[in-house]
C-alpha cells in the first residue's frame, strides 16, 4: 500500500524534473557575469573599507565624548570640592586652635597623670594636619595642579597610614604588614599616596564588613627591563620599581564589577555612603606619579590591587615624623582681625598663651578704629582676608596710610588674588593659608618681627 | 501532445575534428587560464596533451587536474575547486569519459557557490551557475557532455549521488569521434550499454515526451545496428562516429526525460562496490525490464521495433520475453557476461543497496514505482 503523501512527493519530484518555471540561467553570458561579478566584488570591498574606517572615526568620538564627559565631571567635582573645602578649612582651624590650646594647658598643669591626654592630643593634631593637607590636595586639584613632589619614604607612610587604618577597622579584621626591599624611596606626593593607601584599605576593609578576615600589605620592589611585558603593554618606562600589594579576603567581585570599578561613580554601595570616586582617584593618583595599577579578584574569595609606583633614582631619607617644636616666646602686641567668632578666640588663646599681648577685633571698620585711636600701640596686624564691609587687603591698605611699614599677616582659606608672591610684594608682610597652627603662626610673626 | 514542455540541450559541435576547436571557444569565453580536469588515462592516451596545445596556440595558458577515481568522490571535486581558485582560472575544460565531465561540473559548482559538493544533491539546488565548461567526450556513452546530470560518490555514505541541475548542463560539447579510437573493446562495450540505457530509460520514463523519443529510439536503433560492428572494427572512424551519435541522441533523450530504475540501482550499486558504471547497468538492464513490463509494455514493443525486432502482431508476452532474450544476447555478445554475484555482490550486501536505491532521484521517473522489497528482488536475481 502507497501512502497518498509519496504519490503527492513523487508527483513534485517529476514536476521539478519536467523542469517548468525552474530558475536557468544562460551562461552563454559569463564573460559579461564576471565582469559584473568583479565590478561587485570591487565595490563590496571599497564598502566594507568604508564601514571600517565609519566605525573608528565612531570609536574615536565616542573616546572623545567621553573623555570630554570626564573632565566635565571632573570640573564639577573640582567647584563643589572647592566649595566644601573652604568651610571645611574653617572648621579645622578651630579643631586645630583649640587642640593646641589643650595641649599648652595640660602641660601648664603639669600634671604626669595628664601625659597620655597630651598624646591623644598629639594625634588629634596628625590628623587634622593630614586632613589640611587633605583640604590642600582637593583645591589643588579643583585648579588642576600638581602636587608636592617630595622623596617620600613607603615605607614609613605605610606603617604610619596603617596604623591609622587599624584605629578605624574592628578587630575581626586583622592587618598585616610585610616589607621585602631596604630602600622604599619614590618620589611622590606624601597626602596623594596616603589617600590611596587609605582609599584602598577602606575598600578591603568594607569587602570584609561581613565576616571579618585578613587585610595585607606587602611591599617589595622589582625591575622592570626594557622588555618586560609591562613596559611593553602598559607603557610603563623601565627601571626599578616598588610595588604595593594589598589584598582582602573579602567579597571579592565578578567581572562585570571589575569591569567598571574604575570608572567615575561606580559604586556598589550607593545608598551605603559610596561615591564610587575612591578608586577613580587612586587610579588618576596613580597614574599622576607614572605608576601602574591592577587588580586581581575572585568572587568569595578576595581581592588583590598591585601598585607599581617607580623608585626614587638617589635613596633620599625623609624625616616623616617631625621633632617636637621647641616654642620661643613672643612679647610683641598684635591686632587680630577675623569675621569668625571661633577662629578669633582660638588665635588669641594660642598667642596670648605665648607671651603676646592680643588686641581682637570682629570686623575690619572696629579694627581700624582702633588701629587710629592708637596706631603705635600695635606691632602687627593679622587679619583675614574674606570679610563683608572690607576685605584684608583694603585693611592693610588703609592701616599702612597710617602706619607705613606696619608687619602685616594675611590669612586666606580659599582665595586665588592672594598668594605668597603677591603678599611678599607688600614688603614686610606674610600669607598663611588657613587653617594655621601654633608653630606656623609664630614662625611666621617671628622671621616678620625678627627680621 | 499539447503538453507544456521544455527542451534542454547545449550548443554542440558534432564531427571528426570538433577538438580542435577547443582554442577558439575557450577564446569566446574570454578564458585568460583554463582549468583542464582529465585523468591518467585519458592523458595517456594523449588528448589531454593535444587539448593543451590547442590552447597554447590560441595563447591561452592552462592548468591540469587529474586526480580522479574512476567514479569521482566528493572529495577530489572539493580539491579541484580549491586548484581552481588557486590557480586563477576562469574556464574549466573537461576531456574524458564520464568521470573527468562529472568531475569537472562538480568542480565549476563548487566554485561560484563555495559549499561542499554533497549538498546540492538531488534536483535543481544549485543557485549559481559555474564558470564557462567545454566537454570534449572520450567515450561513447555517459553523454554528460549534454546532460544536467553529475554523478558524484559519496565515499561516506558508500553510495553515489546525483547533482540535477540546468547549471551543470555544460556550455559547449564539442563531441569527436576521433577521441573514441583510443577505447579498448571492453570499455567500447561498457560505455556503448550505458548509451542504451539512457535510451531505454528516457523512452519508458514517466517523464517522456515526443521530442525526446525520437532522439532515445533514434540511440537504440544505432547501437543496436552498430555495437558488434565497432568491436569487430575498432579502428573505422565512421562506425565509431555512428555509436558517438548514439551516444549523443540518448543524451538529448536522458538528459530532459530523466532515467528509471536501472540507473538508480547503479548508482547505489556503483557507489557500494567501485564498479563501472556502465557494467553496473548492463547487468541490472534485463531484470529491470522485466520487472517493469506490466507497466511499460507499449512503450516497451517500440523499443524492440527500434532493436529489430518483429513484434508487430504478437502477444505482449511474447515481445517481453523477445525484447528481454536480445537485450542479454547484446549484452553478451559485447563480452559483458560477469553476474553480480562474480562482481562480489553478496546477499548481505542487498538490503543496503535497495536503500540507498530507492531513495536516488532517478527512480521518480520509473514507470513502475516500486516498494523496498521489489527493488531487493531485482538485486537478488541479478546475483
Ligand atoms: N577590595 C574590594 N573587594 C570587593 N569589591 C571592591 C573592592 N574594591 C573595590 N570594590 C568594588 O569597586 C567599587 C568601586 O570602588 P570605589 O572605591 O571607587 O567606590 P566605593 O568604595 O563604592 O565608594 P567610595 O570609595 O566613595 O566610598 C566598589 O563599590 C566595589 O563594588
Ligand atoms: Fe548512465
Ligand atoms: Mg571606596
Amino acid at each position: 500500500m502507497k501512502k497518498p503523501s509519496e504519490e503527492v512527493h513523487r508527483e513534485e519530484m517529476l514536476q521539478r524534473i519536467i523542469g517548468l518555471g525552474e530558475r536557468s540561467l544562460k551562461k552563454s553570458y559569463y564573460p559579461e557575469l564576471q565582469k559584473r561579478i568583479r565590478e561587485l566584488e570591487k565595490a563590496n570591498h571599497e564598502l566594507q573599507h568604508e564601514i571600517q574606517e565609519r566605525l573608528k572615526a565612531e570609536a574615536q568620538k565616542e573616546k572623545l565624548e567621553f573623555q570630554l564627559r570626564q573632565s566635565q565631571k571632573m570640573e564639577a567635582i573640582g567647584t563643589l570640592a572647592g566649595g566644601i573645602a573652604h568651610d571645611f578649612n574653617n572648621i579645622l582651624s578651630a579643631i586645630i586652635g583649640y587642640t593646641e590650646l589643650a595641649a599648652i594647658h595640660i602641660e601648664q598643669c603639669g600634671n604626669a597623670a595628664n601625659c597620655r591626654a597630651s598624646n591623644d592630643l598629639e594625634g588629634v593634631l596628625r590628623g587634622a594636619d593630614r586632613a589640611k593637607q587633605l583640604v590642600h590636595q582637593i583645591l589643588s586639584f579643583s585648579r588642576q595642579k600638581g602636587g608636592d613632589i617630595t622623596a617620600v619614604n613607603l615605607e614609613a607612610l605605610l606603617r604610619e597610614t596603617t596604623r591609622m587604618l587599624r584605629a578605624l577597622i574592628p578587630t575581626t579584621i586583622t592587618i598585616e604588614t610585610a616589607i621585602h626591599t631596604t630602600t622604599p624611596i619614590i618620589m611622590a606626593d606624601a597626602t596623594q599616596i596616603h589617600q590611596v593607601i587609605m582609599n584602598l584599605g577602606t575598600n578591603g576593609y568594607q569587602a570584609m564588613l561581613a565576616k571579618g578576615g585578613r587585610l595585607q600589605f606587602d611591599l617589595s620592589e622589582t625591575d622592570l627591563p626594557v622588555n618586560d611585558p609591562m613596559v611593553t603593554n602598559l607603557q610603563l618606562a623601565p627601571g626599578n620599581y616598588l610595588v604595593l600589594r594589598i589584598s582582602d579576603s573579602g567579597c571579592g567581585m565578578n567581572r562585570e564589577t571589575l569591569a567598571k570599578i574604575f570608572d567615575p561613580y561606580f559604586s556598589t554601595k550607593i545608598g551605603k555612603g559610596g561615591t564610587g570616586l575612591g578608586l577613580s582617584v587612586v587610579h588618576g593618583i596613580v597614574s599622576l606619579h607614572k605608576g601602574h595599577i591592577s587588580v586581581y579578584s575572585e568572587p568569595g574569595k578576595g581581592t588583590t590591587f598591585r601598585i607599581y609606583l617607580p623608585k626614587a633614582e638617589q635613596a633620599a631619607g625623609t624625616a616623616l615624623v617631625e621633632a617636637h617644636p621647641v616654642l620661643q616666646r613672643g612679647e610683641e602686641r598684635l591686632l587680630i582681625v577675623d569675621d569668625e567668632a571661633d577662629l578669633r578666640e582660638v588665635l588669641q588663646r594660642i598667642l596670648e598663651n605665648i607671651g603676646y599681648s592680643v588686641t581682637v577685633a570682629a570686623t575690619p571698620i572696629e579694627a581700624l578704629a582702633r588701629f587710629t585711636a592708637t596706631p603705635h600701640d600695635f606691632d602687627m596686624l593679622i587679619t583675614d582676608m574674606n570679610m563683608p564691609e572690607m576685605d584684608g587687603a583694603e585693611l592693610i591698605d588703609k592701616v599702612r596710610a597710617l602706619r607705613e611699614n606696619l608687619p602685616v599677616i594675611l590669612c586666606t582659606g580659599f582665595s586665588e588674588t592672594m598668594n605668597e608672591k603677591s603678599t611678599r610684594a607688600l614688603g614686610r608682610a606674610r600669607h598663611l593659608v588657613k587653617p594655621v597652627t601654633q608653630k606656623e603662626l609664630h614662625e611666621t610673626i617671628r622671621s616678620l618681627l625678627d627680621s | 501532445m499539447i503538453e507544456l514542455r521544455k527542451f534542454v540541450a547545449p550548443e554542440f559541435i558534432f564531427g571528426a575534428g570538433a577538438i580542435d576547436l577547443a582554442g577558439r571557444y575557450a577564446q569566446n569565453f574570454g578564458a585568460e587560464k583554463v582549468f583542464i580536469v582529465t585523468d591518467p588515462g585519458v592523458i595517456q592516451a594523449g588528448w589531454t596533451g593535444k587539448v593543451q596545445q590547442i590552447l597554447e596556440n590560441q595563447g591561452i595558458d592552462s592548468s591540469i587536474f587529474s586526480g580522479i577515481s574512476p567514479n569521482p568522490r566528493a572529495e577530489e571535486v572539493m580539491v579541484g575547486a580549491e586548484q581552481y581558485r588557486e590557480h586563477g582560472c576562469d574556464v574549466i575544460i573537461a576531456i574524458g569519459g564520464g568521470s573527468p565531465m562529472d568531475c569537472a561540473k562538480g568542480i565549476g559548482i563548487v566554485a561560484t557557490n563555495d559549499d561542499h559538493i554533497l549538498t546540492f544533491e538531488g534536483i535543481d539546488n544549485v543557485p549559481i551557475p559555474g564558470p564557462p565548461l567545454i566537454c570534449i567526450p572520450t567515450t561513447a556513452g555517459t553523454a554528460a557532455d549534454v546532460s544536467q546530470f553529475a554523478i558524484i560518490s559519496d565515499q561516506e555514505e558508500k553510495v553515489k549521488k546525483a547533482i540535477i541541475s540546468k547549471t551543470a548542463v555544460p556550455d559547449v560539447a564539442l563531441i569527436d569521434p576521433a577521441t573514441c579510437l583510443t577505447m579498448d573493446s571492453y570499455l567500447t562495450a561498457c560505455t556503448a550499454i550505458d548509451a542504451l540505457v539512457h535510451a531505454v530509460e528516457a523512452y519508458a520514463s514517466t517523464a517522456h515526451a515526443p521530442m525526446f523519443d525520437l532522439h532515445a529510439l533514434e540511440a537504440i536503433r544505432l547501437i543496436s545496428a552498430n555495437l558488434e560492428k565497432v568491436l569487430a572494427e575498432p579502428a573505422d572512424l565512421e562506425l565509431r562516429g555512428k555509436l558517438m551519435l548514439a551516444s549523443l541522441q540518448a543524451g538529448l533523450a536522458f538528459s530532459n526525460a530523466s532515467l528509471g530504475a536501472v540507473h538508480a540501482m547503479a548508482h547505489s550499486l556503483g557507489g557500494y562496490l567501485d564498479l563501472p558504471h556502465g557494467e553496473c547497468n548492463a547487468i541490472l538492464l534485463h531484470h529491470v525490464m522485466a520487472y517493469n513490463y506490466p507497466e511499460a509494455g507499449e512503450r516497451y514493443r517500440e523499443i524492440g521495433k527500434a532493436l529489430g525486432l518483429g513484434v508487430e502482431n504478437i502477444s505482449s508476452k511474447e515481445v517481453k520475453k523477445l525484447i528481454l532474450a536480445e537485450i542479454i544476447r547484446l549484452k553478451l555478445s559485447a563480452g559483458i557476461t560477469a553476474s553480480l554475484g562474480q562482481r562480489g555482490a553478496t546477499i548481505s550486501d542487498i538490503p543496503h543497496l535497495a536503500k540507498k536505491a530507492i531513495k536516488d532521484p532517478c527512480m521518480v521517473t520509473n514507470p513502475r514505482v516500486p516498494i523496498l522489497r521489489d527493488i531487493e528482488v531485482i538485486y537478488e536475481e541479478a546475483l
